[in-house]
């Protein structure tokens, strides 16, 4: 019931605080190319791992847009498929899902489960831009400022095995914050995110643990250089709570470059590093990450 | 954390060659192409202003070769170019003519569409960019609620 609330009051202080222009549903397209972002691996707008202040899609404050996404990440042991929608209301709200299946592969069996064994979730997400102009605040040494939560639910057959390996829940909130800001003058982007999370590896190994059941606080931090109007380079870094006993969880970066032909498409190939994954060591590999939308 | 470290440094590293240049004489004026290249800009931007469908309407009582005018006068001088900008205020300028961050935007293409044409370098257009950005609050946010 609180997470409803949680979710209801972001929407609504999101909606209060939309702007007298004429608002109409028809898509317009009405922002700058890119600005939009890419999809998370959590589905929300942002850069690969994470959410950025920017809200989804090329809707103006006086229209909306939304995109569909699939990514895909291969690491040394492990295969991470993402896919969802995000809707972009009046450049000031943004909802999301995504569904995530985190597949063993061979893996498995070494883990004591059956080969191929995935943990899947389905993730709610909203965001509000409560502050700052990304864009067009150039004068201003505020950043735009936006305000979140991530809803995380695991597949009911995952729920049991992950409370085994020492999770607490199988369902759990993020809240987050991110600051992003485009330095035109530099064609440069930087973001900061904090994120309140008690999810074991994304939420995919369970919520909480044995060694920590709070919610800590967590650094999400992005530089992206536009070296053209349709190409971004940049990195992410993620750091990720540890709370189970049973294997240590490492912190995520990538590195990636992202190809942005029209407002309709884009697409992201990165090099990930995802940090141990249990007890596999570290997890490098390669995402891909496909946006369809307008 | 050390791959983060070596791509942050060589994101920087592309940035930063940038900032020496601010260190000569060149202005920002003079990488537009003086005087000959910020009056193509503007006129091709305007030209497309005029025609957009996105912005054709907003223009329409107004005179091209004017605008042409006073616009690449204000852009010579917030480019520190050998210009005073004789024009109008711009919150007043664009008072009541309702134009929203939709055709701000639609501008922006226009005028990075414009600077293509002309070859302007992207860091450059960049530069124009962020020179301009924080007109939206006089011609979208003041000239609307009229504050």
């Amino acid at each position: 019931m609180t997470r409803c609330l949680t979710f209801v009051t972001l929407l609504a202080v999101g909606l209060a605080g939309c702007s007298a222009t004429p608002f109409s549903l028809r898509p317009d397209q009405g922002k700058l190319l890119a600005t939009g972002g890419v999809s998370q691996i959590e589905g929300a707008g942002g850069a690969g791992l994470a959410p950025w202040a920017m809200i989804s899609g090329y809707g103006s404050n006086a229209s909306v847009g939304a995109n569909t996404y699939y990514t895909h990440a291969k690491t040394n042991d492990f295969d991470l498929r993402s896919y969802g929608a995000a809707v972009g209301i009046a450049d000031r709200v943004e909802v999301s899902y995504a569904r995530q299946e985190f597949d063993t592969n061979d893996t498995g069996p070494r883990l004591g489960l059956r080969g191929g064994y995935t943990f899947k979730q389905d993730i709610i997400g909203a965001k509000v831009r409560i502050a700052g102009d990304a864009v067009y605040g150039q004068n201003s040494p505020l950043p735009q400022i936006a305000i979140g939560a991530q809803y995380k639910r695991m597949d009911r057959d995952n729920a049991g095995l992950v409370k085994a390996l020492g999770a607490t829940d199988d369902e759990g909130v993020d809240y987050y914050a991110s600051a992003t800001k485009l330095f035109l003058d530099k064609n440069l982007i930087l973001n900061a995110t904090l994120r309140g999370t008690k999810a074991n590896q994304l939420g995919l190994l369970g919520f909480g643990g044995d060694k920590n059941d709070k919610h800590s606080l967590q650094f999400e931090g992005s530089a992206a250089y536009m070296v053209s109007r349709k190409l971004v380079v940049g990195a992410d870094y993620r750091s990720k709570p540890d709370n189970l006993e049973f294997a240590e969880e490492g912190n995520a970066t990538a590195a990636y470059v992202a190809y942005f032909p029209n407002k309709n498409l884009s697409v992201t190939l990165a090099g990930v590093d995802m940090g141990k994954i249990a007890r596999q060591g570290r997890q490098r590999g390669v995402y891909l990450s496909t946006q369809v939308g307008f | 954390m050390r791959n983060v470290i070596l791509t942050l440094g060589t994101v920087l590293l592309t940035v930063l060659p940038g900032q020496a240049l601010a260190k000569d004489d060149v202005t920002l004026y003079d990488k537009l192409g003086g005087q000959a290249g910020v009056e193509a800009i503007i006129w091709g931007m305007l030209e497309r202003t005029h025609s957009d469908p996105r912005t054709a309407k907003v223009m329409e009582n107004s005179n091209i070769e004017r605008n042409a005018k006073f616009i690449s006068e204000y852009v010579c001088a917030k480019t520190d170019g050998p210009c005073e900008y004789s024009g109008q205020d711009m919150h007043v300028a664009h008072y009541g003519l309702g134009i929203t961050t939709k055709h701000f935007n639609a501008l922006v293409e226009q005028l990075q569409a414009s600077m293509r044409d002309e070859d302007i370098p992207y860091s450059v257009q960049g530069k124009l960019l962020a020179r301009l950005a924080s007109d939206h609050h006089d011609i979208v946010v003041r000239s609307r609620t009229g504050e």
